[in-house]
């Protein structure tokens, strides 16, 4: 196990579809499609989540096609990535969630240091936090706080991979 | 810290949720008690109760039937089960 780090994941973009043909708009675009409703799915480059019966959350990294679709949003969130050695230990201070059951693979969305975030645990380990961005300094500062109190370090630039 | 156990999305604290009250249907022709009654009177006594919530996290909004004496979700109801027509109002001249 590595030791606890922190970083941002600037390179995602992200999309919200909704409406009928949103799956489709996906499919087209060679994106995951997740079948069960509050779940998620990823590709090497992209990481998708449906959040409603027509409708998914799209994060998506510069090699790979944005959807395009009528109903299709940027969104604007800011994605923070947790690995290493102590994560579910400083998660246990922000939120009440249980982490010892997430899986790699498993999509959560709930409220973290009273910010409502959505949770995507990869398959490589690293826990993927994402938030509104306007919650960006608040976030940021926290985290780094947390990590650096628990003897991790944290990162500026890359990614959690 | 309180937790509400639901079906759909497992077992997470109150603090996520807005409380939007007992389902009601608004009458659609009635007399001053009756609209008094509407407005004022809630259901207090323990029982199973069919209540509105929304989950602010993921956005979504339930309606439970949850017992409120010990505030067990008894069940998930569909949206669609408690349509009701918007009742056209006369304003009275």
């Amino acid at each position: 196990m590595t030791a606890l780090h922190l970083s941002n994941r600037d390179d995602l973009r992200g999309y919200l579809l909704t409406g009928p043909g949103s799956a489709d708009a996906l499919s087209a675009a060679g994106l995951p499609l997740p079948q069960a409703q509050l779940s998620a799915a990823a590709s090497a480059e992209a990481l998708v989540a449906r959040t409603g019966s027509d409708e998914y959350m799209a994060f998506i990294g510069a090699g790979a096609q944005q959807p395009a679709h009528e109903w299709c949003f940027p969104r604007a969130d800011s994605v923070l990535a947790l690995k290493g050695e102590g994560w579910i230990a400083l998660m246990a201070q922000v939120c009440q969630y249980d982490f010892r059951r997430m899986q790699p693979g498993d999509w959560l969305m709930t409220s973290v240091a009273g910010v409502n975030c959505w949770l995507y645990h990869e398959i490589n380990g690293a826990l993927l936090i994402g938030f509104d961005s306007g919650y960006d300094h608040y976030m940021n500062e926290l985290f780094h706080t947390l990590v650096n109190e628990l003897g991790g370090h944290t990162l500026n630039e890359g990614d959690a991979r | 810290m309180k937790l509400l156990d639901c079906p759909v999305i497992g077992k997470r604290p109150i603090s996520e949720f807005d409380y939007l009250g007992e389902v009601r249907v608004p009458p659609s022709q009635a007399d001053e008690l009756v609209w008094a009654d509407y407005v004022f009177n809630r259901k207090g006594a323990p029982g199973v109760l069919r209540e509105r919530w929304y989950h602010r996290p993921t956005g979504r909004w339930f309606v439970f039937d949850r017992d409120t004496l010990t505030d067990e979700i008894v069940a998930v109801v569909d949206a669609a089960d408690v349509r009701y027509e918007e009742p056209r109002y006369e304003i009275p001249a």
